[in-house]
């Protein structure tokens, strides 16, 4: 026993001595102008002028984009961006969360103790309460956003309560993802009316293959098939502020048709479940979709790059329409600002950020792009990126959309986990059997939301 | 308490302040490490729940008495996601303690074959709580859905509490099993050579000599076991977040604090959580304690 | 299990084979168990040795092309791993010799004396176990903030102990009501003080629970999460859980390097345990209270 806490304490020793030589040799090293990797605890303090009259700052970018090509692409930006401007030398400090636990928390954390981050990533209508404690900076006289001419809707997912609080990037969308090789085998087109869809399922279902591969395990997969229904009928039936009114108790689901519409609707797509419909998440389901056991599978296109990654060698070949939602042709691709950033006002970088900010919806969004082959909010897409998201992005520049920023606001997190959490309850019920009408989910879901709203 | 140290409470005398004072010293550092990281910090957040707090990050916090707890008591919500969490903790702390007490059985006799199983078993116990849970939704899909050509109970409102309980039984039944075996071996062999010569059979035995010795075990188990079970929260955040069936007490407060801003209403649950934990516990321990003594 | 007697010589026979006999049951029993245990873990490994394109439709098989690949694209394209891995180091292990010192104190005294005062006291302590950490995480993040120990080893050291205290005098404590008092009796008659009692007779005692503990407290430490997230937000302070973060995100996950990062993450606890082991469950305790 003894030799063995004599064996710890000299791991100890042995690591915290590397660490100390590999501290020692990095402030040995000349101060380099690049300082994107590793940043040093002692030369931590921000804005000290060196000699040469480049000035020492730190940048502190808050964000949840976990995936590997995003971080290089805000790496790349960075990069481009510290190129063009010689007289900074900064440090960049990325700190990313999981949005989903852990973003909002710890970055309401370091607000609550007082640190200021120069840019966080968040979409302001989601995060009124930092707009409201005067974290964000009004961005409504921009100049450099205001020369992008960009639609109402990519504007409004960067605003909260008309104001403009963020930068937008780009953007995602959903639909159907299909197996080309079992619709050309199967005599299938692309669907253009729900009856058209509903009958090229039970016709891939006859074949013996199921037609949906289903991703519920996920909480946004419901979300999604039920958006291109509600946002699509929502806009065109006017009803701009029907998040709004919901949340703030004025209007009940049951008071807009589309709602228990949507939700029949879906119902009868949702008669072909996998019996692992429910536990799937998305990568388990893109599993099941290229492996050809399933046709089709409703999916957002910030996972193109991962269905890539797994069909690269293979000759495996994918379509996308739009998900028709009735008869009449009235389907819309949906649009949301995927990637947007607000500016921090107290920061101390604050004006560098803001430039940043600037530069990277302009000139940056290239560099953005070709690293993390997001179609950008004007259309434009990096080369290399697949013909699919050329596709969507063409689409997205037609303006024949139906853009989540058009509502006045979004559902915050709360009706959002609810909205999300009933409809996946629904979804389970047509996977046991027990098959809820949509009268009794919007009952069970308009419950909590009045909860939500007497809690205040 | 007892007769002794009533009396203690009459007369100090210099002995006492020595040992007592000893004693002390010997329960600061503890105490203190304690105070800085559980207590203070809880004690802080007490004051928030008699207030209108919503965002953790500013704005106004006034007083408004017990408006919380009348809301947070009311909110059925609520009720459910302790009625899961107590769920869980029933399954959890069954699995757990009798497959523990199993394979201790199995295997608390040194040899060389039980000390590989032995470490097989316990192998679990040195994963992390996320990756676990991540692990067994694959296990579920790949593995229980084959074999039982059912559905992951993850996927499944009535099923899922039970198949997230078996992921921490799983993980938690080598800890178990080490805490019992330990417990087996500080029972003296002469005990059973005493009771085999009066002539006691085996199951005698067990349940006359083992279980009645081995009460401090499963005392420091059930409580362990019944503590780790209510604040159960790891598990479902990572594999059943959009599981209402799933919802736990923790995962309720962390969302009304950190997610959803109201932060009066998730410090009044957290506080109403603490004290029925607090409740429960001392009600276990004190039938364990009984029952300790008794044996 | 238990002792069989001794029984006439004509029975010895019989009574062999039927002990043989149920030895081989007993075995057989606990490899099977044992195998079932270690389904999940054979999962992680045929995911970790995958390429990410290899879809099969059986996922249990082993993989047409097994490859270290995702172990080393951990090891070289995840820059907090490396990181991650000696701060979780420089932080686990004074975390648990802390605790081991300070715990096996205070249990001590928790165990011998009860009186109102530390009947008290333990319930006080041992009720840690009980408040869920997220209501403390925010009151425990400002403190510390405020004291300059966020993004500090030191300052995630205090957390992860003040965090143990209380499961480990819950511990302890009850593992010392099991060690009988003629000991320290003995020692008192003597004339041993309170100091070198605890050093010298006790902390010897109680070396089977310590070894137990520090392997449990290396778990809980080393596999934190919850606490890590908040304290360290630092990319140079950061622990080795907070290095799969990127293996996680809302709608995807990059499976078969997870479960690469799992597997390698694990590995140190392993072998702290397999040292330990002797340690862990020894016949040491057992001596003792016969002495």
């Amino acid at each position: 026993m003894k030799k063995l806490i004599a064996l710890l304490l000299a791991l100890v020793m042995v690591f915290a001595l590397v660490a100390c030589a590999k501290t020692a040799d990095e402030t040995a090293e000349p101060a380099e102008t690049e300082q994107t990797t590793i940043k040093n605890e002692t030369t931590d303090t921000a804005a000290e002028e060196t000699s040469e009259g480049v000035k020492d700052v730190t940048i502190t970018v808050f964000h949840y984009m976990t995936q590997t090509t995003k971080q290089a692409g805000l790496d790349a930006v960075e990069a481009a961006f510290a190129a063009e401007h010689p007289e900074y030398n900064i440090t960049w400090d990325n700190v990313f969360y999981n949005q989903g636990t852990d973003y909002f928390p710890q970055l309401q954390t370091a607000l609550a103790s007082g640190d200021q981050p120069e840019i966080m990533m968040g979409n302001p209508g989601l995060y009124p309460d930092l707009v409201e404690q005067g974290f964000v900076a009004d961005l409504s006289d921009n100049e450099v956003i205001k020369s992008l001419n960009l639609p109402s809707g990519d504007l409004g997912d960067a605003s909260a309560d008309g104001k403009l609080y963020g930068f937008p990037i780009d953007f995602k969308t959903w639909g159907v993802f299909y197996n080309k090789a079992i619709f050309e085998q199967l005599g299938i087109s692309e669907p253009t009316t729900y009856s058209d869809l509903l009958a090229a399922c039970q016709k891939i279902s006859d074949a013996g293959i199921d037609p949906w591969a289903h991703a519920f395990g996920d909480a946004v997969f419901g979300d999604i098939e039920m958006r291109n229904y509600i946002w699509t009928k929502a806009l065109e039936a006017g009803d701009n502020d029907v998040f709004e009114c919901l949340m703030n108790g004025s209007k009940k689901l049951t008071d807009y048709p589309y709602f228990t519409d949507g939700l029949s609707t879906w119902a009868e797509r949702l008669a072909w479940m996998r019996d692992d419909a429910m536990t799937n998440d998305q990568n388990a389901a893109l599993e099941v979709f290229t492996s050809g056991q399933a046709a089709m599978m409703y999916f957002g296109s910030w996972g193109i790059g991962d269905l890539e990654a797994m069909i690269e060698g293979s000759d495996f070949e994918y379509g996308f329409f739009v998900e028709p939602i009735d008869d009449d042709g009235s389907a819309k691709l949906n649009v949301q600002v995927d990637q947007c950033f607000m500016v921090n006002p107290n920061a101390e970088n604050y004006e560098i950020a803001l430039k940043f900010m600037e530069y990277w919806v302009v000139e940056g969004g290239a560099s953005w792009s070709a690293v993390s082959l997001m179609p950008l909010l004007n259309g434009s897409v990096a080369d290399n990126a697949p013909e699919i998201v050329k596709t969507l992005a063409s689409i997205k520049a037609s303006g024949n959309i139906a853009h989540y920023g058009d509502f006045t606001k979004p559902f915050n997190s709360q009706f959002t986990t609810d909205w999300r959490t009933y409809l996946t309850a629904f979804a389970e019920s047509y996977a046991n059997g027990s098959k809820q009408t949509p009268e009794q989910c919007l009952t069970d879901m308009q419950a909590k939301f009045d909860q939500n709203i007497a809690e205040g | 308490m007892n007769s002794k140290s009533s009396r203690m409470h009459k007369r100090i005398s210099a002995r006492d302040v020595r040992i007592h004072g000893g004693n002390m010293l010997f329960l600061l550092p503890a105490f203190l490490l304690f105070a800085y990281v559980v207590l203070i910090p809880f004690l802080q957040g007490i004051p928030y729940s008699f207030t209108n707090w919503k965002s953790i990050i500013g704005g106004v916090r006034e007083f408004n008495g017990l408006k919380n707890y009348a809301i947070m008591l009311k909110n059925t919500y609520f009720q459910e996601a302790f009625g899961h969490t107590l769920l869980f903790t029933l399954i959890y702390e069954l699995g757990a303690n009798l497959l523990g007490l199993f394979f201790a059985l199995l295997l608390f006799r040194s040899s060389k074959f039980a000390n590989i199983c032995r470490t097989m078993m316990f192998l679990p116990f040195t994963t992390a709580l996320t990756s676990a849970a991540i692990v067994w939704s694959y296990v579920y899909t790949d593995v229980y859905s084959v074999i039982f050509s059912a559905m992951s109970p993850l996927g499944q409102s009535d099923q899922v509490v039970a198949g997230i309980a078996a992921i921490a039984i799983w993980r938690d039944m080598g800890y178990c099993m080490l805490i019992y075996i330990a417990g087996l071996k500080a029972i003296p062999d002469d005990y059973y050579e005493a009771a085999t010569i009066d002539g006691a059979s085996v199951v005698q035995q067990f349940f006359h000599i083992t279980l009645p010795l081995l009460m401090p075990a499963f005392t420091a188990n059930v409580t362990l076991l019944l503590a780790w079970g209510l604040r159960c929260f790891d598990y479902p955040m990572a594999v059943a977040r959009n599981m209402q069936a799933a919802q736990t007490s923790a995962m309720f407060i962390y969302d009304y604090i950190f997610g959803y801003s109201k932060a009066g209403l998730g410090q009044a649950a957290a506080v109403m959580l603490t004290i029925v934990l607090i409740l429960m516990t001392r009600v276990t321990t004190h039938f364990f304690r009984k029952a300790e003594v008794e044996a | 299990m238990m002792k069989t007697a001794v029984r006439p010589a004509h029975t010895l026979n019989t009574i062999h084979n039927r002990k043989l006999a149920a030895d081989i049951v007993r075995k057989f029993v606990c490899v099977a168990l044992v195998l079932i245990t270690l389904i999940p873990f054979y999962i992680s490994v045929i995911y970790s040795i995958k390429y990410k394109n290899e879809i099969t439709i059986n996922h249990l098989a082993w993989p047409q092309n097994p490859t270290l690949d995702n172990y080393l694209r951990v090891i070289t394209e995840n820059d907090q791993f490396l990181i991650g891995l000696k701060n979780s180091v420089l932080t686990t292990i004074p975390t648990i010799l802390l605790l081991m010192i300070v715990c096996s104190m205070a249990s001590w005294v928790l165990a011998r004396y009860n009186s109102r005062f530390y009947v008290f006291m333990y319930t006080l302590l041992t009720m840690g176990t009980l408040i869920p950490f997220q209501c403390i995480m925010l009151p425990l993040y400002l403190n510390m903030y405020n004291a300059g120990l966020v993004n500090t080893n030191i300052g995630f050291i205090i957390a992860r102990s003040g965090l143990q205290v209380s499961i480990s005098i819950l511990v302890i404590t009850s593992f010392v009501k099991t060690v009988p008092k003629d000991l320290e009796e003995a020692a008192t008659i003597d004339g041993c003080n309170k100091a070198s009692m605890f050093w010298h007779v006790i902390f010897p005692l109680l070396k089977p629970i310590n070894a137990t503990q520090l392997v449990l407290n290396t778990v809980y430490v080393w596999n934190d999460y919850n606490t890590a997230v908040v304290l360290l937000r630092d990319k140079t302070s950061r622990t080795l859980p907070l290095a799969q973060i990127v293996y996680f995100n809302e709608n995807t996950a990059e499976l078969n390097l997870a479960f690469a990062f799992f597997i390698m993450a694990m590995l140190p606890i392993l072998i702290l345990y397999f040292c330990l082991q002797k340690y862990v469950v020894s016949g040491v305790m057992a001596g003792a209270v016969k002495g």
